[in-house]
């Protein structure tokens, strides 16, 4: 079992890989820009705070003995839950991330500033958010009309939340790639 | 994703502005060089008001700076 400090551990390891990945880009290897690191540290911040809330949610799922009525009110708490979760985290990462980059490079650039260029990455990339996020809506919808099991169907939307919010950090990684 | 038919030569308007980098053209018009080097590289047409922002960074004028070469697309 991993304790809080491997944890930590295999995180400081990721972040730092992301810090200074390297790439080919026309010709010249160059580090990648702090805009284009946001959308990779955000979507690893998902992923961590995801993994992380789901297994505390499973623990806690399998020590109850819930009727239906409890089933439908745990889920729903746990979505509800889960939204401040990313912000907190997203919130926290920026913070970490600022302070580490000025620290290692004296440069005070915020992770989170957006020029018009990025506001419009933002905007498309929100909109992905959403058509990923109708798709799996439609699809908890079905379950429930098709008489699923809460605990199926509340997953569904669960995890249509996580496909969404990677598809919003891939696309905002893309753009700022190939440009709008 | 949409064609660019915005051009511009800020490249070498840099080269010839005291080899002015990338960084220092985003700190005097207050974007960020991710943005720059997509308009260098034709990646991404700049708003009105930034093209007019870079354009007084090298005393230049608009058409100077940025030309429009619409593409003629098969039918």
């Amino acid at each position: 079992m991993y304790n809080i400090f491997d944890i930590m551990y295999i995180i400081i390891y990721f972040v730092s890989i992301i810090l200074y990945i390297k790439q080919k880009d026309y010709g010249t290897m160059e580090k990648l820009s702090i805009e284009e690191k946001r959308p990779l540290l955000s979507l690893l911040s998902t992923l961590i705070s995801f993994v992380a809330y789901y297994w505390y949610v499973s623990r806690l799922y399998a020590e109850k003995t819930l009727d239906m009525q409890g089933e439908i009110e745990f889920w729903s708490a746990v979505i509800l839950i889960l939204i401040p979760v990313f912000v907190v985290s997203k919130i926290v990462l920026m913070i970490l991330l600022t302070t580490i980059n000025t620290i290692i490079t004296g440069d005070e650039t915020r992770f989170d500033k957006l020029d018009e260029f990025g506001k419009i990455i933002d905007i498309k990339a929100t909109r992905n958010f959403y058509h990923v996020f109708i798709v799996g809506f439609l699809i908890f919808l079905s379950s429930l009309v098709f008489s699923f099991n809460v605990f199926i169907s509340f997953n569904i939307i669960l995890f249509t939340i996580l496909v969404s919010a990677i598809i919003a950090d891939l696309s905002e990684f893309y753009y700022m790639r190939s440009g709008v | 994703m949409s064609k660019n038919f915005i051009s511009s030569n800020i490249r070498v308007l840099r080269f010839h502005n005291n080899e002015m980098t990338q960084q220092q053209l985003a700190e005097a018009v207050d974007i960020t060089r991710q943005t720059i080097v997509a308009i260098e590289k034709g990646k991404y047409s700049p708003s009105l008001e930034l093209a007019f922002k870079i354009a007084r960074v090298f005393d230049k004028k608009l058409e100077e700076v940025f030309t429009y070469e619409p593409i003629e697309e098969k039918k």
